[in-house]
């Protein structure tokens, strides 16, 4: 068992590697067809004038490396980018690990939070409505659920600006000062999440608890509650994992909506105004982080679900599937 | 089976049986609400502690203003009412200013933190970092840290700043340096522009401001030497050729009087608008030795003369900055300022509201009245800002009928419909400025019709009328420009050969959000006269120029722009536009939107711009040229002149609205409670 699951989880780390390299792939072919020039805007930022000289133009095209055959550059970036180097910034000429790695922390403060926070309230509620399977609670929850849900984040956020900070004046309107300014947006983005933690536990726990094992635990007389808490609630919660892999990963990439709602100067504050600003390699260290980060926790999911879950042998069953 | 149940029965009675996984989230989830309350509740406690001694120190100070007032029938000052036995000692969290009536007083706070922090909400941060561009506390954002030689006033008037006063001297008068050297004239017969700068003034890292300085901190920043071939920035003659010679030339460095501290500037081809043009933030004069943008990977730093000395800046978060006590003028009523950067404008507003920032730029148009019933203040500026549609009347080939293109739509649609200068009349008249600035503009605008600032060409804005509201003549244009087959079903008018009237709407800049909700308004009015509108939208602004843009390349019909006034020079957007050597064969306007040739007053007329002495002459100049694109060409299609909206909470006192935001002064701001 041991040895199967290591094995699964090699050959998941070994895969990973080609997604990743696909996601550097994509993320440099996208920003080549993209629109506006990156040349012309860096020569247009660093001329004297309103509109560069065809040399400014010459110059920039050179010192960008952009003059060289398109697999050149992107061999370069990507083994520059295997050493921990994503390039220069054209706006503020400093390294764009450094740019992340100021922009990252505050996405983080606000992701884990609102990660913990969806799982406080998903899981219980989720709980609650599938052992009330089709009764009132279990209906108000879900008509939560989907409501929560359906919320665009942009309009949720500032309902709740102005609503809390507005008219209660409990909270901030926006800032980064405190643990007072994080409450608005970590309730805003764990809301989505939380719904749907509620819809995937309460439907997980409705088929968990319809399971022979189950049965057997009741007929046994084991109490209602009993069953839930002892027998079913551990198994459907797996499921959950990989969800939550997902939720995780979503929040650390930085929520633009949020972010910028909120004045937030996060890794999707980075990412907006490295678009607005025609920042080429700033937009591509973002995507690329965002993209490995989902990898990643994708890898973790995955290998972690093998080794929670006893009556899983994925290695077993991939090797025996056609 | 039967052992089992009873043992687990018995432990249930027993109560050994550990917190359930419900009980113990329970449990978590009310220890994190109190958790959250406590801290909420007590987060607060120092700021408000400050706040209510800022509070009670001000009432105490107005009582005693009164109980003078009652005696005396005037107000006085802190020493006077301390003199009269109303107060034991000056108060220390305000300044008593009276009126020079001794009618009225005001209390600018001093050092109350409370009270002399202000927090301002700006849009996005757009500062550029690196380069000759690099402008951070400058541009767009003028943060009070630098100045430029010369100031925008808000009525666009130049007035001195770190220059006293001004002068041309000929090309063909003999120059000399204090001590009597003869100065070589670096580009022969053009005139220089001799600047008499303000002695006694430093640097906020105390370097002495003076000749050396302007020319190491602000000309050889934005004119050259030869590596940079550049310009005065916001439109001047950069020549196609680097120049060979500095421009600035050091005459008298003394600087202990207002005589005796002068600068000497040559532009390398004639230029007759540069006290007009050098106003703008991005010719601040720098302290020389922290020149932004030449040190790739250090930190950020501004150092200049201003009333406010950096602090602090967070990329995309905030600015802070605090007063400067050696300021040379008048130091700031405020202990200091942090701006905050809100991209999103309703959030920007809401942040208002919460109290979380004290003053707001760029007010939401339809939140104005909002504000207003709320207690805020709302200053507007005069008309600096325009609305307007660049028609495109010189079509690319590729965009052409019968190159294929009429198989398309949107930007690869053709888009030589409007080579017709009866249908780019037809798209004015059918326009109805009014309804627009009524509705969409939420009454915040003007129907101005001059594209620039009116008061950038006074007395001659009323020169440039535009076109009225005219259904019946757009349709008359229409139909004898050849649009009178059969109709579409949605009403599109189409033409003998089977061609609809279809143009395409590029909205951008400078983003398309700014120009909200321009374009679904300009589909249902041009709907009306038959013409069919594909609107496209485009995030940055960088679509309106340079090479692959879709204006360079001819990809659509009408651009639709909000621009702004930000110098004193009225040729500035003719210039930019149209004319600049350098500029012509660069810029992607002249090509799509050129008057010329068949309208050689215009071209006449911005030419002259910049080599006439006479600035009045060079408004009437600017009005004549507009007149010219905007009633005869019909290539420019204004729809709205723009104020600029601040807003405030009440205790922001001071404020002077200016139509270019980043003219703001922060100097005479102050907070009253």
């Amino acid at each position: 068992m041991r040895s199967a699951g290591g094995r699964y989880a090699l050959r998941r780390c070994v895969l990973a590697v080609p997604a990743l390299l696909g996601i550097s792939l994509l993320t440099f072919a996208l920003l080549q067809v993209g629109p506006g020039g990156r040349v012309e805007a860096f020569a247009r930022r660093n001329s004297a004038g309103p509109v560069p000289t065809a040399e400014e133009i010459a110059g920039a095209r050179h010192l960008l490396g952009v003059d060289r055959p398109l697999p050149i550059q992107y061999g370069r970036w990507l083994w520059h980018a295997l050493h921990g180097d994503l390039g220069t910034s054209d706006t503020t000429l400093r390294p764009v690990t450094s740019e992340i790695g100021e922009h990252f922390p505050y996405t983080v403060r606000l992701a884990l939070p609102a990660a913990v926070l969806a799982l406080l309230v998903g899981i219980p509620f989720g709980v609650v409505s599938g052992m009330h399977h089709n009764r009132f609670v279990d209906r108000a929850l879900r008509f939560g659920a989907v409501a929560g849900a359906s919320m665009p984040s942009f309009w949720l956020g500032l309902l709740l600006i102005d609503l809390l900070a507005v008219h209660a004046h409990m909270f901030p309107a926006a800032g980064t000062e405190g643990l007072r300014s994080m409450v608005l947006p970590v309730i805003t983005l764990a809301i989505g999440p939380a719904a749907l933690l509620v819809r995937i536990t309460r439907s997980s726990l409705i088929e968990t608890l319809g399971e022979d094992y189950v049965r057997t635990a009741s007929a046994k007389g084991l109490r209602h509650q009993l069953v839930v808490e002892r027998h079913a609630l551990p198994n459907c919660l797996v499921p959950l994992l990989t969800v939550l892999g997902g939720i995780v990963g979503r929040l650390l990439v930085g929520a633009v909506i949020v972010e910028t709602i909120f004045a937030w100067p996060g890794i999707g504050q980075l990412l907006l105004d490295g678009i607005t600003r025609q920042d080429y390699p700033v937009v591509q260290g973002v995507i690329l982080l965002s993209g490995a980060l989902f990898v990643l926790l994708n890898l973790v999911v995955d290998v972690t679900y093998g080794f929670v879950d006893p009556r899983i042998d994925l290695a077993a069953r991939r090797a025996a599937a056609p | 089976m039967i052992e089992s149940r009873r043992r687990l029965e018995q432990r249930r009675l027993q109560g050994s049986g550990g917190f359930t996984l419900i009980e113990l989230l329970v449990v978590i989830v009310i220890l994190g609400i109190l958790a959250g309350v406590v801290v909420f509740a007590v987060s607060g406690v120092t700021d408000k502690g400050a706040k209510s001694a800022d509070a009670i120190d001000a009432r105490i100070v107005r009582t005693a203003e009164e109980a003078y007032y009652a005696k005396n029938g005037v107000y006085t000052d802190a020493p006077g009412l301390k003199a009269a036995g109303l107060l034991t000692a000056i108060p220390t969290l305000h300044n008593v200013v009276v009126a020079a009536d001794q009618k009225s007083y005001s209390m600018p706070c001093t050092d109350a933190a409370a009270c002399s922090q202000l927090t301002v909400g700006f849009t996005q941060d757009v500062y550029v970092l690196t380069g000759a561009k690099a402008a951070l506390g400058a541009y767009p954002l003028n943060t009070g840290i630098f100045e430029t030689l010369l100031r925008l006033d808000e009525n666009y008037n130049v007035v001195p700043s770190l220059a006293l006063s001004y002068e041309l001297i000929p090309a063909s008068t003999p120059r000399t340096d204090a001590g009597g050297t003869p100065l070589a004239n670096p580009y022969p017969g053009v005139d220089t522009w001799r600047f008499h700068l303000r002695p006694n003034v430093k640097f906020h890292n105390g370097t002495p401001f003076n000749a050396t300085a302007v020319k190491v901190g602000l000309f050889d920043r934005i004119l050259g030497p030869a590596s940079q071939g550049g310009s005065i920035k916001a439109g001047g003659p950069a020549n196609t050729t680097a120049p060979t010679a500095e421009s600035a030339q050091v005459v008298d460095d003394t600087c202990t009087t207002n005589t005796n501290c002068t600068i000497d500037f040559t532009p390398y081809v004639e230029n007759l608008r540069v006290p007009q043009q050098i106003v703008h933030p991005n010719n601040a004069v720098s302290a020389p030795g922290t020149i932004q943008g030449s040190a790739a990977g250090g930190g950020f730093q501004a150092v200049g003369t201003g009333p406010f000395k950096f602090v602090s800046y967070t990329p995309g978060s905030s600015l802070v900055v605090t007063r400067n006590p050696d300021y040379w003028g008048t130091p700031a009523l405020l202990k200091g300022i942090t701006f905050k950067f809100f991209p999103d404008a309703t959030a920007r507003r809401l942040a208002l509201q919460a109290g979380t920032v004290d003053f707001i730029f760029d007010a939401p148009r339809s939140d104005v009245n909002l504000l207003t019933s709320g207690g805020f203040t709302v200053a507007k500026s005069g008309v600096g800002t325009y609305d307007a549609l660049y028609l495109n009347k010189i079509p690319t080939a590729a965009y052409t009928q019968g190159s294929g293109c009429e198989a398309q739509t949107g930007v690869n649609g053709c888009h030589d419909l409007l080579a017709d200068v009866r249908v780019r009349k037809a798209v004015n008249y059918a326009i109805d400025r009014q309804a627009l600035v009524n509705g969409p503009l939420s009454g915040q605008a003007t129907t101005d019709q001059t594209f620039v600032a009116p008061l950038a060409i006074s007395p001659y804005q009323s020169m440039i009328t535009g076109y009225p509201f005219d259904l019946a003549q757009a349709n008359t244009l229409l139909d004898q420009a050849g649009w009178t087959s059969p109709r579409q079903a949605d009403g599109t008018r189409t033409r003998a050969d089977g061609r609809a009237l279809e143009l395409t709407l590029i909205s951008g800049f400078p983003d398309a959000a700014s120009n909200e909700p321009m374009p679904d308004y300009l589909k249902g009015v041009l709907a009306a006269v038959g013409i069919r509108v594909i609107i496209v939208k485009i995030a940055a602004s960088s679509e309106y120029s340079g090479a692959g843009s879709t204006m360079a390349l001819g990809k659509g019909d009408m651009w639709l722009e909000q621009g702004n006034q930000n110098d004193a020079n009225p040729a500035f957007i003719t210039f930019v536009l149209y004319t600049g050597p350098g500029f012509a064969s660069a810029s992607t306007y002249p090509a799509r939107f050129a008057p010329a040739p068949e309208y050689p007053t215009f071209n006449t007329q911005t030419q002259q711009t910049f080599t006439d002495p006479n600035l009045d002459n060079v408004r009437l100049e600017t009005a004549t040229a507009f007149k010219d694109a905007i009633e005869n060409a019909a290539v420019l299609a204004p729809l709205a002149g723009i104020f600029r909206i601040y807003a405030m909470n009440s205790s922001v006192k001071g404020f002077v609205a200016h139509p270019a935001f980043l003219h703001v002064q922060w100097a005479g701001v102050s907070r009253v409670q």
